[in-house]
């Protein structure tokens, strides 16, 4: 007797092309979407965004997504004092995180076994399966030993780096394959720590996406973590698809056919995407947009096929727009708002990057004072935080920062509703219209028509 | 004949692979899995076949998921066959009351045998996740005499029971 958890109701005044708004309810918690769901970091963000919730009670942002590697100072942030090593198999003695009515998905982010950027991060969190930190101990202690082998010239033939970690993350992966138990211990962690940050959908420990090999092994994980949903209680959440995948493989068309062939069979009403680092706007990816494009058009016709099937993008950046207008229920992005500043290794402002709207990119407190002072000294945006706060606290980089954000959630909360009335008023131009306004003109080429 | 199964089952490694408790959770959430995709009903011995569980074990559930009523069979000749216990009819025919760490499920349901009131109770553990611990089954047109039982029940025994205003 027991109902699925992921139920979607569809409209047919709710339907324009290839762009489709359906109301989506995930664990009794009811979606309209498209919707927005910022990716929280740490306690502070969530803060805002509790605080932009409460005070604009804005109806597109209806989810948050956090990773497991920030799941403990994000959801768990009251108690500083005492920080246990393993909570996978511990009863949690302190307070329950705060979701409320949103929809809570956890990211494994198992990527960081691939990127090493948040390596140490990986080694040192609770919030992880022990399967997971004794490989990331053992890599790193391997790294150093070849780092310094490498130093001290011992051996010519040190392994190049890159080598060695693509190396190691496919032969982890291939023992989590082929061992069973190893296997099972993953999943079981990753859902039980997923469970205990109240997650209202499970997503399940995959690979990042690198070769052929790797996608069998994310389809296998995938598989093999929905049977085990079921074990983990007689009313079970729902046990979602999710493929983190390299751009690259955007350009592999036998790969992203067997991506697209197993999202259309597979039993899970809710599919994850990931493409780690994309960003489409660059000139240089043609090949990756068309790519993009058929991938989105397959998948927005998988969508509106009568059965039970939503698709939700991690970490979006600048396709989030596009995404959510074409096939997308959820379109996630970070909001810390300095990524810009960190990817082109610059020296990182206190001051946040601030999201503009018309033109759909960040852009730094300077170019943003330029544009007010060009506006008549007005911010030239018509969000709630910045029409109530006219005044640009300039020499205040917290409040700078803390506005910068509420902007920014309002901002992408502005452009699903106005996803979901262009496709109420069947105005299909509308997305094509907003994207060529913008900076994000190269994206045109990605909406499928 | 071939019954309906899961496109995807924990092969009998990753089974022992995993914790006691999960591992009756998962046979039984398979069984019942299984019982839901053949309204024909089925055989302990074909879920033994296609699954390669033991039989025992398969049996055990099986009677498990009739005692708290989520399933029911039929004896037929030397074996028994058993189904799943009925379909909901209609998709607001269903109560949730929580009582204390418990929640009652007031469903009504209808199977080969004609149409019931299906009272499921279910516990809440501290991962808010819901496990079934019982349940009763009282035929529709039955259903005022159960009530009336119920509340005769109570006026006799009113000096001994506590009831929360």
């Amino acid at each position: 007797m027991s109902s699925t958890q992921i139920q979607i109701t569809h409209y047919p005044h709710r339907k324009c092309k290839f762009s489709e708004s359906v109301d989506l309810r995930i664990n009794n918690k009811a979606i309209i979407t498209p919707t927005f769901a910022p990716r929280l970091k740490n306690d502070g963000e969530l803060r805002t965004y509790s605080t932009v919730k409460s005070l604009y009670t804005p109806q597109q942002l209806s989810a948050q997504v956090v990773r497991l590697l920030d799941a403990y100072r994000t959801l768990f942030s009251t108690p500083k004092k005492k920080t246990p090593l393993n909570i996978v198999d511990q009863t949690l003695d302190i307070p329950p995180p705060q979701s409320g009515e949103n929809v809570l998905l956890i990211d494994p982010a198992l990527e960081y076994l691939y990127y090493a950027v948040n390596m140490e991060r990986l080694a040192k969190t609770p919030f992880v399966s022990r399967t997971i930190r004794n490989y990331v101990i053992k890599f790193l202690e391997k790294s150093r030993k070849l780092e310094s082998a490498r130093l001290s010239n011992e051996s010519k033939n040190v392994v190049g780096k890159q080598l060695f970690r693509e190396a190691e993350h496919t032969n982890f992966w291939s023992c989590v394959y082929n061992d069973a138990n190893m296997r099972m211990k993953l999943i079981r962690d990753t859902f039980n720590i997923e469970l205990k940050a109240r997650a209202d959908v499970l997503v399940p420990p995959v690979p990042l996406v690198t070769s052929s090999h790797l996608l069998e092994v994310a389809i296998f994980m995938n598989e093999k973590s929905r049977a085990f949903g079921q074990a983990l209680s007689h009313d079970k959440r729902e046990c979602a698809d999710y493929f983190i995948i390299k751009p690259q493989v955007l350009r592999n068309e036998r790969m992203m056919s067997r991506i697209k062939e197993y999202v259309s069979n597979s039993e899970s009403s809710l599919t994850v995407f990931k493409f780690k680092n994309l960003d489409l706007c660059d000139p240089n990816l043609a090949i990756e947009r068309s790519a993009f494009k058929s991938f989105l058009m397959e998948l927005s016709l998988v969508s509106q096929q009568p059965e039970n099937k939503a698709f939700a993008l991690f970490e979006a950046g600048n396709q989030a727009f596009p995404a959510a207008y074409s096939s997308f229920a959820i379109v996630s992005t970070g909001f810390n708002l300095d990524r810009e500043d960190r990817r082109n290794q610059q020296e990182i402002s206190p001051f946040a990057s601030r999201y503009d709207p018309k033109n759909m990119t960040m852009q730094n407190k300077e170019t943003f004072l330029q544009t007010v002072e060009n506006n008549d000294d007005a911010i030239p945006c018509h969000c709630k935080v910045c029409t109530e706060n006219p005044t640009i606290p300039v020499n205040d980089f917290i409040e700078y920062n803390r506005k910068s954000r509420e902007h920014y959630l309002l901002c992408r909360e502005q452009e699903m509703m106005e996803i979901i009335t262009a496709i109420e008023k069947q105005e299909s131009q509308m997305g094509f219209e907003k994207l060529q306004r913008s900076s994000l003109k190269n994206l045109i080429d990605i909406i499928p028509r | 004949m071939e019954i309906n199964v899961p496109s995807v089952i924990l092969s009998p490694e990753e089974i022992q692979a995993i914790k006691p408790s999960e591992r009756e959770n998962y046979v039984r959430s398979l069984i019942k899995n299984i019982l839901s995709m053949n309204e024909n009903g089925v055989m302990a011995s074909e879920i033994v076949d296609a699954t390669n569980l033991n039989r025992i074990t398969v049996t055990k559930h099986l009677e498990y998921l009739v005692a708290i009523r989520e399933a029911y069979k039929s004896d037929r000749g030397t074996g028994s066959i058993y189904y799943i216990n009925g379909r909901l009819v209609h998709p607001t025919d269903r109560l949730s009351v929580p009582i204390g760490n418990k929640i009652y499920d007031f469903v009504k349901l209808e199977n080969a045998e004609g149409d019931f009131v299906f009272i499921q109770e279910k516990e809440q553990d501290e991962l808010r996740l819901k496990t079934v611990k019982g349940g009763i089954m009282i035929r529709c047109q039955d259903l005022l005499y159960f009530m009336n039982g119920l509340q005769k029940f109570i006026t006799l025994a009113s000096n001994r029971i506590e009831i929360k205003k």
